[in-house]
């Protein structure tokens, strides 16, 4: 039994061997590599601060952005109709308007508002109240003013592309 | 069995016996001096030349490229990255080898959040990669491989760009929650707003895009066999140029 087991294991590796005279020659070839790695976060979003000072006879409006992304910024006035006269507006440079359709037009700043200085507050828009001192007594006017902040984006140009519905002011 | 008259065995007599013929053949011989003529020694040097690949980069504003030091930093001064914003880094590949060499580059784009995957599209990271020049192989959404067809020289002309710029798809803001003055409204309630602040909150805010990139090169002559033994893929080559990768 031990001689049969014995001639067993050597009959195995002789065949072993003799399959291993047909293994084809191994080769090595000259290589390299290298890596490395890029990454960074995007900021998204926008945070801004409307200044409204009010004097008698006018309201200045301007508009400062106080969060971390660089942003567009478009404000609408909304002023009463006082014996069929309405509210005159001085814009500041970089003010264009009003630009929209039906009752609801707006004044877009064509810079983009940075989020640190300088840059980081638009210019004035004036609005003219001194027309609402011939309202009638017990009426209540006011002006108001809403405001409104997008993120900035990019064509594959580098040209900014802003979303439907905003005039692309900003060249 | 046993031979007459002894203990011993057959087989032991027998080598015994083949023993004793071994001794008396290998028995001293005469000696005989033989004229022979040894020539003199000669050396042969050979200089095998070294396969070797870089990364390089151009950052924007800048008139060279710098060499990516191995597991170093792509776009290192790039603080924040701007939806759709095309960023003018050219990233490349450079023979700083002995020999001409075949190059690929195994390119890993992904989104993370906070350190955790996310399944953010890739394909929001567009890589600007010169297809003329590089065969684009998809192995997944996450990882493309692009093989330099032509040979890259080790002398003049040792350079090649990957891509000449990135840029993150402006599309990547068209999720987005809209408020007024803190409360959730619909794009179409705009209009009516008459008061008070809207403000867009973006849903990919925060969120982390990596572009990895492998630069491996192997030797030219062989260069099919070569290609399937180290990188594990068939390519047609075709005087100096891969022509096809299966």
């Amino acid at each position: 039994m031990k001689t049969v087991r014995r001639k067993t294991i050597l009959l195995v590796i002789a065949v072993a061997l003799v399959l291993s005279i047909s293994i084809g020659t191994a080769f090595a070839y000259f290589s390299d590599r290298t890596e490395a790695k890029g990454e960074a976060t995007l900021t998204l979003g926008g945070k801004t601060e409307l200044h409204d000072e009010y004097k008698t006879d006018q309201k200045t409006v301007s508009v400062e952005n106080i969060g971390e992304t660089r942003i567009a910024v478009r404000v609408a006035v909304y002023a009463p109709v006082v014996n069929g006269q309405t509210a005159t507006v001085t814009k500041g440079d970089g003010w264009e308007g009003p630009i929209g359709e039906g009752d609801t037009k707006y004044y877009y700043y064509n810079k983009i508002l940075e989020p640190q200085n300088p840059g980081k507050t638009t210019t004035n828009l004036i609005v003219n109240t001194e027309y609402m001192l011939n309202a009638d007594l017990g009426d209540l006017v006011d002006v108001v003013v809403t405001q409104e902040c997008v993120q900035i984006t990019y064509d594959e140009n580098g040209n900014v592309k802003l979303p439907t519905g905003w005039a692309n002011v900003i060249k | 069995m046993k031979f007459k008259g002894t203990n011993l065995s057959k087989r032991t007599i027998a080598l015994l016996a083949a023993a004793l013929v071994l001794l008396g053949s290998g028995g001293t011989m005469g000696t005989r001096a033989v004229l022979n003529i040894v020539s003199p020694d000669y050396d042969a040097t050979i200089q095998l030349d070294e396969i070797s690949v870089q990364l390089t980069e151009k950052a924007p504003g800048k008139s060279t490229a710098t060499v990516i030091d191995d597991k170093g930093k792509l776009f290192a001064d790039l603080e924040k990255a701007e939806p759709g914003m095309p960023y003018t880094y050219e990233v490349g590949v450079k023979n700083n080898g002995g020999a001409p060499e075949y190059v690929r580059v195994i390119v890993r784009k992904y989104w993370t959040k906070d350190g955790k995957d996310t399944n953010l599209s890739p394909a929001l990271i567009e890589l600007n990669v010169d297809k003329d020049v590089w065969l684009e192989k998809k192995v997944s959404d996450e990882t493309y491989v692009y093989y330099l067809k032509n040979q890259l020289s080790n002398v003049s002309d040792n350079t090649a760009t990957l891509f000449n710029s990135f840029r993150i798809s402006d599309t990547i803001t068209s999720e987005k929650t809209i408020k007024h003055n803190g409360t959730v409204i619909s794009e179409a309630d705009i209009s009516s707003i008459t008061s008070g602040t809207i403000t867009y909150e973006y849903k990919y805010n925060g969120y982390k895009f990596t572009v990895e990139a492998e630069a491996q090169s192997i030797q030219t002559h062989n260069a099919a066999d070569a290609i399937r033994s180290v990188w594990g893929v068939n390519a047609t080559v075709s005087g100096n140029t891969i022509t096809a990768v299966n």
